[in-house]
């Protein structure tokens, strides 16, 4: 498994978890968005990335927020700030 | 002609349970709600008992609470939600279709409160910021915490589109928020309103009454089921207590149309405030029998018209005797049997008046008198009034319920049993 695809695992539990929509991780896309595919909250997504700060020990800036809007959004910011 | 509001639907969390046929049970009996709480002792609590509100499991998984609401809810709020989703369900709104169209209405208002909202959450975050990890505070603190968590919450799980917001007037707030929808519905501003109020039973809250130095019961509680003690010679103050207590309002002649079979119906309201001071009760009573008047008058009863009185009783020695003054003042020398429920559950708070509302819509319905329970030593200064200290089945027509709140503020509402 690469890191790629483990980060996205990650990601996509918390995202499910916390959607209240029934969806399968493989019917997750990185265009699928996280308002209108899986009726999540502007609040849930900023819940979302305050646990992805813990669980990954990273900083997400509140500018960096903006403009999140799919899951594919979400991984990208991810995988660049383990980059970082 | 003035148009008149019908009770559809009930729906509560307490301590004496969570659905009506266990709390008319508890009510029937003389069942206190009252448990202890050792934890509450370790933590240098000397009131340590408590109306617990607990064993909520299965009704929130029957609930079925959508998971971007619940982060939000203030456990008042959650509490409130809960208990909306069964007056609404009661009142034959729960399902898609009418349920749905009608509380989508732009004339169905949600007024719904708490005396105070997310203390937990403001602990938190306040802990969290003078420790300098502000970035960490809960986003959710916000939502917990504004003073009108309760009615947002209820309004968006049921998709309420008309007014919404929160009444709080501390011990008096779901009281308040009844008496308001009702003045909405009767105006015309309104058809129907979810409406009541919740209370958390926390640690926190209990600490700050505690502060009050008289305000709690701390003599029994070694024996928490006889610590709330209305009227009793030995009283020495109030047991916390929590829970919701949400109504579904409707004007009367609009839910018979639709068929549904009216529990009771909210005769007349009256609100004021005795201006007196900001916690003990005015000792006269004038303002507390101003209020009870003025339902009455709203109603359009007189005193003798009154088959019961619910107190709002909480067992402090000023609040008791000051409320007890006001029944003699209005209701001279035939004051009618009245008793204080919070004998059983103690002091809800601001869930306190939708939850004995509705505890008096059961006694219309059933035909009996709830007591006042623990009298042991009854105090001389009620001597000769008619107290009802033991379960009492008798019918019963018009019924009068009172809650004053902190900051002098009274409200008092008259409930009529409906025939079909």
């Amino acid at each position: 498994m690469n890191n790629s695809k483990a980060i996205r695992d990650r990601v996509l539990k918390h995202i499910l978890d916390a959607s209240d929509e029934d969806v399968s991780p493989d019917d997750v896309k990185p265009e699928t968005s996280l308002r209108d595919d899986l009726d999540l909250s502007s609040m849930q997504a900023i819940t979302l990335m305050m646990d992805l700060e813990d669980e990954f020990d990273i900083t997400v800036e509140d500018e960096e927020l903006e403009g999140l809007r799919t899951v594919g959004d979400v991984t990208t910011l991810l995988d660049r700030k383990l980059g970082e | 002609m003035k148009r008149r509001v019908a009770i559809t639907g009930l729906g509560l969390v307490s301590c004496l349970g969570h659905d009506i046929a266990t709390v008319v049970n508890a009510l029937q009996t003389g069942t206190s709600g009252i448990r202890a709480l050792p934890a509450w002792r370790e933590q240098g609590l000397k009131s340590w008992i408590a109306g617990v509100v607990d064993g909520l499991e299965d009704k929130q998984k029957a609930a079925r609470l959508p998971k971007k609401l619940v982060p939000g809810m203030s456990k008042a709020a959650l509490y409130c939600c809960l208990a909306a989703r069964d007056a609404v369900a009661d009142a034959g709104l729960g399902e898609q279709g009418l349920g749905e169209q009608l509380l989508s209405d732009p004339q169905t208002g949600c007024i719904v409160g708490s005396g105070v909202s997310g203390v937990r959450s403001v602990y938190r975050a306040g802990d969290l910021f003078t420790s300098g990890r502000g970035r960490r505070i809960d986003p959710y603190t916000v939502l917990r915490s504004m003073s009108s968590s309760a009615s947002a919450s209820v309004s968006n799980l049921l998709g309420i589109r008309g007014r919404s917001y929160s009444l709080s007037s501390a011990c008096a707030t779901s009281a308040h928020n009844i008496g308001h929808a009702c003045e909405l519905i009767t105006h015309g501003a309104l058809e129907r309103a979810v409406a009541g109020g919740g209370e958390d039973v926390s640690e926190l809250v209990t600490a700050a009454f505690q502060a009050l130095r008289l305000a709690l019961s701390t003599r029994f509680v070694e024996t928490p089921t006889r610590a709330s003690r209305p009227y009793d010679a030995d009283r020495d103050g109030f047991v916390v207590s929590g829970g919701a207590g949400i109504v579904m309002l409707e004007e009367l002649a609009a839910a018979r149309r639709r068929g549904v079979r009216p529990r009771a119906e909210v005769l007349g309201y009256g609100a004021n405030s005795d201006g007196f001071d900001l916690v003990l009760p005015q000792p006269d009573g004038l303002q507390a029998a101003a209020c009870m008047q003025a339902a009455l008058d709203d109603a359009g009863v007189t005193p003798e018209e009154i088959d019961y009185v619910n107190t709002h009783g909480t067992a402090t020695v000023h609040g008791d005797l000051a409320e007890v003054a006001a029944l003699r003042q209005l209701f001279g020398d035939r004051v009618p049997p009245f008793s204080s429920t919070k004998s059983m559950t103690g002091h809800a708070l601001g869930a306190a008046g939708a939850l004995e509302l509705i505890f008096c819509v059961a006694m219309l319905e059933h035909g009996f008198l709830a007591p006042s329970i623990n009298i042991d030593n009854p105090d001389p200064a009620f001597e000769g009034l008619p107290i009802v200290v033991e379960p009492t089945h008798r019918p019963v027509t018009t019924i009068l319920t009172n809650n004053f709140g902190f900051g002098g503020t009274n409200a008092s509402l008259v409930l009529r049993k409906l025939n079909d």
